[in-house]
């Protein structure tokens, strides 16, 4: 499961970099230039203008990440382990969501074991509608105000 | 106030920008880590023969993945020919003639959409398609690689064409020229090289996808025949081999996953360095 994890770690980065860099281009210059007027140095522009300003474009673009990583199905598939239980250590292996029915579907013979396989799609989707809806939220309210 | 002070906030300065850089360099670091273990693994199995040749019957050593690279184009192909579109009249809409709640559910949906994991898109490929028709197809793969496409052809579309000036809008318009041929041959030739560019994007984008096609489009070991039947794929023959417990088939499995990121590589690079003389 660690492994997966750093996996994700890595492949939800350039996202975030992307976003983050974006919403921080909306930073009103003014804004900056007035604090650096008052002698602010740079790091200090930064956490006092920039990053209070694009917080919640920030926070937005950090959730559709996790709702991206949420959904990653090949490569957690292939690290995790495909264990079907629920281990206490980040180091035994696990199972994901999207990674039962990437295993199991193109198997699945009875209707039962397809519906079930179904339903768990239907569970990822929604956790990830609701994550990605309210993400988007929060960068939609911040384009308005540019 | 003081000395130390000044000292002090020079120094937080200076740490903070070491930090982000370091970040910065781990970001890049990765992609290029990435390419070059790819490279290194993957360069010795590639041969003409690996690119020209079936896979060999299961065991045996050799064989290529003539089969896969087929079967990407086609399903990648024809998903493009759904997908496109599809994507840019829609992104026409948003961007002309949408107005009000209907065309913020849209462009939420899209957006919403576009975070929705593969896998999932996957599934309803297979509920509508492969299901009704009990057989794994080219077509249902295509079908689930469309849908990824649609949001990401749209929001694109879109916000090229907003870029487009709102004079010309109206010089064409004040001519008398009828909305829809303004539309269609005035606004979306200004814009189109990006949404082209968007296109291409979007086409490399789900070239790369694996999940989807575990149970739409199959794999297939042989010469694929048809839109109707189990067809391979880079990905998903990438996936086969990677997991396989065979040595020769994890040298392949590098192989063609070289193969494929060149592929992805040279369309990205292509379509930035072709968009970036005139973009904003």
């Amino acid at each position: 499961m660690l492994t997966a994890g750093l996996i994700l770690a890595f492949m939800i980065l350039p996202y975030i970099t992307t976003i983050t860099r974006e919403v921080l281009l909306t930073v009103p210059r003014p804004l900056k230039e007035a604090m650096y007027g008052l002698g602010a140095t740079r790091w200090e522009v930064v956490r006092g203008v920039s990053l209070p300003y694009a917080k919640s474009g920030i926070v937005g673009g950090v959730f559709l990440a996790l709702g991206r990583a949420l959904g990653e199905t090949m490569a957690v598939t292939m690290v995790i382990g495909n264990n079907p239980k629920i281990a206490l250590s980040l180091l035994e292996p696990g199972y994901s969501m999207a990674a039962v029915i990437a295993n199991e579907l193109a198997e699945a013979a009875s209707d039962a074991h397809l519906s079930a396989l179904v339903a768990i799609g239907l569970v990822l989707m929604a956790v990830t509608v609701v994550v990605n809806g309210a993400a988007r939220l929060m960068l939609y309210r911040l384009q308005r105000r540019a | 106030m003081n000395e130390a002070y000044y000292a002090r906030r020079k120094r937080v300065n200076a740490l903070m920008f070491a930090l982000t850089a370091v970040c910065a360099v781990i970001s890049a670091g990765t992609l290029l880590a990435i390419l070059a273990y790819i490279g290194w693994k993957g360069a010795s199995a590639v041969s003409w023969s690996f690119l020209t040749k079936l896979p060999a019957p299961v065991g045996e050593p050799g064989g290529g993945i003539v089969n896969s690279i087929i079967g990407s184009a086609k399903v990648v192909g024809l998903a493009g020919l759904i997908g496109i579109p599809v994507g840019v009249l829609s992104g026409v809409y948003l961007a002309e003639y949408g107005r009000g709640k209907l065309a913020f559910a849209v462009r939420y949906a899209a957006d919403v959409m576009n975070g929705v994991p593969s896998i999932v898109v996957g599934l309803f490929a297979y509920a509508l398609i492969v299901h009704p028709m009990k057989k794994f197809s080219a077509l249902s793969g295509a079908v689930a690689l469309a849908l990824i496409m649609v949001p990401i052809v749209l929001r694109n579309t879109e916000e090229f064409l907003r870029l487009v000036p709102g004079t010309i809008r109206e010089a064409a318009l004040a001519l008398g020229v009828p909305r829809w041929k303004v539309t269609m041959m005035v606004i979306v030739p200004t814009a189109g090289r990006g949404i082209l560019t968007g296109a291409l994007l979007a086409l490399a984008r789900v070239a790369g996808e694996t999940a989807p096609l575990i149970f739409t489009a199959f794999g297939n070991r042989f010469a694929d025949d048809g839109l109707l039947n189990p067809i391979a794929t880079l990905p998903h023959t990438i996936f086969t081999y990677a997991i396989s417990p065979y040595e020769d088939w994890h040298n392949q499995a590098w192989a063609a996953a070289l193969i494929l990121m060149a592929f992805v590589l040279a369309v990205n690079v292509t379509a930035r360095l072709w968009l970036r003389p005139r973009s904003t």
